[in-house]
């Protein structure tokens, strides 16, 4: 791999792993505010 | 929500693939030019959702709209990740073309003011134990802050810069050939469903868990009364 391709992979991976990890902290803190909500209403 | 998600993974998947694979290399930057496909969508989500800020917070400030104040508060720490990574990929793209990781020229210093703004907006809203206070002291801020946009947009032709001209969003015809423009458009698209789908998805857990906080309030309440 050229220096230039190592530089673009780079580029890729940085700003796909982080939305990626954006995207999974958001999907988390969503389940968990809606399974406590709902135990919550629940009387839970 | 999972069709915006969904809608998104796929564009993004479609654009990877063009940009990296099927895109040819520039004549000139030869395949660095790659970093394109994501650093510009970057760059236009940093000044885009700065501008969305400021929307926001005119919203919360004038209208006292409370899920402004909740959309604001999610959005910050989504732009200031964004903001960073225009910052990273410019410099990762910065190394090999220009034989240096940064330079104090006048765009990438306003993104750098910019990515500030993002992150202060993010801390003072969190800053206050009254939640509207913070809400509008951040407001403020970013109200304050939109006057770095047209900085940021108009740098490269204000002041001598290593930074190139705008390219895309020339008023005459796009400085790009078509087969780097067209898979740039569509890793755009991508990034920016991805964005509102985060942005969505940390503003409805934001509702959710201002939900949980009056319940638990009005749970402790009534067992205090009974006891």
């Amino acid at each position: 791999m050229s220096l230039h391709w190592l530089h673009v992979m780079a580029a890729w991976a940085l700003t796909l792993g982080l939305f990626g990890g954006m995207a999974v902290a958001a999907a988390l803190r969503h389940r968990a505010a809606r399974r406590r909500l709902q135990a919550l209403e629940e009387g839970r | 929500m999972p069709w915006l998600w969904g809608g998104a993974a796929l564009v993004l998947a479609a654009g990877a693939v063009w940009g990296l694979w099927l895109s040819p290399p520039d004549w000139q930057q030869g395949e660095t030019v790659r970093i394109l496909y994501v650093h510009v969508p970057m760059a236009w989500l940093a000044m885009g959702g700065y501008l969305a800020l400021g929307v926001l917070s005119l919203f919360a400030l004038v209208w006292r709209h409370p899920l402004a104040d909740l959309a604001a508060r999610e959005l910050s720490p989504v732009g200031a990740a964004v903001t960073a990574l225009c910052l990273a990929t410019g410099s990762i793209w910065g190394k090999p073309m220009w034989g240096t990781w940064w330079v104090w020229d006048a765009r990438l210093t306003s993104v750098l003011v910019l990515f500030f703004l993002w992150l202060g907006h993010a801390a003072l809203v969190r800053a206050f134990d009254d939640p509207e206070r913070g809400a509008r002291a951040g407001a403020i801020l970013a109200l304050i802050g939109l006057i770095n946009l047209p900085i940021v947009k108009f740098s490269v032709d204000w002041w001598n810069t290593l930074h190139q001209p705008a390219s895309v969003t020339r008023l005459d015809a796009p400085g790009m050939h078509i087969d780097i423009l067209l898979p740039l458009l569509v890793c755009a698209l991508g990034f920016t469903l991805l964005f509102a789908a985060l942005v969505l998805a940390r503003t409805r857990a934001a509702v959710m868990e201002r939900r949980i906080r009056q319940l638990e309030l009005a749970r402790a309440r009534r067992a205090e009364a009974g006891a």
